[in-house]
């Protein structure tokens, strides 16, 4: 009974994917996370989540704090082990601290590597080591397809890849560039689970669905604009958040059911 | 019991003849006459402090000057107090500091141990030169700079119209290939500068180094890249270059491919040692067939230590002129610098190399192995374990060897046997 309830949560899979991901970065990659900083990051989210739970005597939820932890260690470098702790404070701290009508406005792993990028010099994400190579491609979409349609979120993934591979369309022709450039950009494995894991985060999406492709389409532009236009690395994770910023008023503008994870009342 | 292999601190060592025998900057060689160009290999320096790049080229093509022309793509208009010509052998010695390195250990004799002896393997110097200059033609071409440092006649310029920059090239001795007014076009609508370098044979003259002196250039733009699209267009073949980044924080990479290691530590046969050149030459080819589009990671390493030295550390007066500027007089812990190795071709690398410097200071270098044997008589019971340990280890060295080169076994047996590494 408790097993089928596991695979029936759309987060089961996802962390089963997000780990996926990282043994083989782990493995596979050089410039990888190092298993003491993903330990590091897990520890410590599930132990923010615990502490949380405890004072406000609700239930743990240890599926968001282990996904969040996950992203981070797929996503954000850094040599400084106090950093590692403090990214995870961070994710976890933000996802109770800054909220509206009872939702976190930011994506958590997202919230943490923007502050720490923000805040120290001492980290750096790698947007280019996954590479482009195809099945790696094809994984990360057949994992992820699959959480985004059980949680109704593949819109916004779709919105996002969709603008964004637009705009590199645009850009190619614009510049007379062979199609060979924007196929490059988009193949980016870095990217795909940026979208796939990242930006989908339903607890602090739009609730709409209208919403949703707005959001996900503002994201793609800003992150465009910070890549090509301000030469900036890390846009994508800058663009998220500016973005999030405007969820309250986008659920205001279209409002639709709130999402909740099965068997949760949120987080 | 006692330890059969003693490891012996010692030391250093490195020889490496790349087989590359021709180089070019990221940009393109251009021939003013029919000659047939060789645009196969080119090194570059790049110095980032974070908002400023001092990118210099230098070559190793050989032949006549007069043949040779460079463009480059640049962010901004590079006015002539933005030009330095260097000595080329600042770049010579950052290439020789970073190279990939053999180092060789003697095991002690295990029956009556003995102290550490040092043998550097002096190490083949290579050579550089190259470019030329333009005139004016009635189009959307606008010369932006003109102006002459050092042996080199250099003209910024942009159009409205590639197609117009690219007959002026070519009505300016500069003979660009058909392919390249699509890539030309690219750049300039992202806003970039044409720098076009010549030789002007007069001053050559004047020169006394022999060689065509890297230029380096300075330019302060969010843009920190390496423009290789013009250069691929009139390759025969795929390219090779070394970036060699001088930054303050850490490890450069690549964003929109990716970095992989070389591979290092391993122990190889002796014989090697004659030939690391080609040694390392089939390694890098392995790692390309495996790797495909990624740049190739060969040395990281704060510039204040190394270990070992693969030629004598640089100095501030050094450093600072390859465009480490930051670096503060007594100050040599400063400046950290990463070599990536390319092999880039149009089918692989569609796009320009993105570079970001990230907070990395793992240190890492190419390092292989020579574990020298003990050659003296077994005179203890240890003594006689440890030669018959010998053939196991040598067997697995010629295994190391033939999956790094993808050499042949039987000829590594036969060569290793030579050099009295014998494989029962």
């Amino acid at each position: 009974m408790w097993i089928r309830g596991v695979v029936r949560d759309p987060r089961t899979i996802q962390i089963a994917a997000q780990t996926t991901f990282l043994v083989l970065e782990t493995v596979w990659l050089d410039f990888g996370p190092s298993l003491p900083q993903a330990a590091t990051f897990i520890v410590t989210a599930l132990a923010m989540e615990c502490a949380h739970a405890r004072i406000v005597r609700v239930s743990i939820n240890w599926k968001s704090a282990l996904s969040a932890a996950l992203s981070l260690s797929l996503l954000l470098r850094t040599a400084a082990p106090l950093l590692w702790i403090a990214a995870a404070m961070l994710a976890i701290g933000s996802k109770y601290s800054i909220r509206y009508t009872g939702k976190h406005l930011f994506n958590p792993s997202a919230f943490a590597i923007v502050a720490l990028l923000l805040s120290t010099d001492q980290v750096w994400v790698a947007p280019g080591q996954w590479g482009t190579t195809i099945w790696l491609t094809a994984l990360a979409t057949t994992f992820g397809g699959l959480v985004l349609t059980r949680v109704a979120r593949l819109d916004l993934a779709a919105t996002f890849l969709a603008t964004y591979f637009g705009l590199l369309l645009f850009r190619a022709w614009y510049l007379g560039d062979p199609l060979t450039i924007p196929l490059h950009q988009i193949q980016s494995g870095g990217l795909l689970i940026f979208s796939m894991f990242m930006i989908t985060d339903p607890r602090s999406t739009p609730d709409s669905r209208t919403g949703r492709m707005l959001f996900a389409a503002a994201i793609a532009v800003l992150a465009h604009a910070f890549l090509f236009r301000w030469q900036v690395r890390e846009g994508v994770f800058y663009a998220l958040l500016l973005v999030s910023c405007c969820t309250p008023i986008i659920d205001r503008v279209w409002p639709g059911p709130r999402f909740a994870w099965p068997g949760t009342s949120g987080g | 019991m006692r330890p059969v292999l003693r490891l012996l601190s010692c030391t250093v060592a490195a020889s490496l003849a790349f087989s590359q025998t021709a180089g070019a900057f990221c940009g393109f060689y251009v021939a003013s006459g029919d000659t047939p160009l060789i645009n196969k290999a080119s090194r570059v320096v790049l110095a980032y402090d974070g908002s400023t790049t001092r990118v210099t080229m230098a070559s190793d093509v050989h032949g006549d000057p007069k043949q040779f022309g460079l463009v480059i793509p640049v962010p901004t208009v590079i006015k002539k107090e933005q030009v330095k010509i260097l000595n080329p052998a600042l770049v010579q010695h950052l290439a020789d500091y970073t190279k990939p390195r053999l180092v060789q250990y003697f095991d002690s004799d295990p029956c009556a141990p003995v102290y550490p002896m040092t043998m550097a393997i002096p190490m083949p110097a290579p050579t550089a030169a190259a470019p030329m200059g333009g005139a004016l033609r009635k189009s959307t071409v606008r010369i932006e700079e003109q102006y002459s440092v050092g042996e080199y006649d250099i003209v910024v310029l942009t159009a409205t119209k590639p197609a117009d920059l690219v007959t002026y090239l070519n009505s300016n001795g500069y003979k660009v290939p058909n392919g390249a007014t699509e890539t030309v076009g690219s750049y300039l609508r992202q806003g970039m500068h044409f720098f076009l370098a010549k030789v002007n044979m007069a001053r050559m003259k004047e020169n006394t180094t022999g060689f065509l002196r890297p230029i380096q250039v300075a330019y302060e733009s969010p843009k920190f890249m390496l423009p290789i699209r013009l250069g691929m267009v009139n390759a025969d073949g795929p390219q090779d270059m070394i970036v060699l980044a001088l930054t303050k924080k850490g490890r450069v990479e690549t964003v929109n491919y990716p970095t992989v290691k070389v591979p290092t530590g391993q122990n190889i046969p002796m014989y090697v040692e004659s030939r690391f050149g080609q040694f390392y030459d089939a390694v890098f080819d392995k790692q390309v067939e495996r790797s495909g589009a990624s740049t190739f990671l060969e040395y990281a390493w704060n510039m204040g230590a190394c270990d070992p030295c693969s030629a004598p550390p640089m100095d501030n007066v050094e450093l600072k002129a390859l465009g480490a500027i930051w670096i503060e007089d007594g100050g040599s812990q400063q400046s950290f610098v990463t070599r990536l190795h390319v092999r880039y071709d149009n089918a692989h690398f569609p796009e320009d190399l993105v570079l970001h410097e990230t907070a990395d200071q793992q240190s890492f270098q190419a390092r292989y192995v020579m574990q020298r044997p003990f050659a003296g008589p077994a005179t203890c019971p240890a003594g006689e374990t440890y030669k018959r340990t010998l053939p196991a280890r040598f067997a697995k060295e010629a295994e190391t060897l033939a999956a790094l080169t993808g050499w042949v076994p039987e000829i590594i047996r036969t060569e290793m046997k030579a050099t009295g590494q014998s494989i029962p």
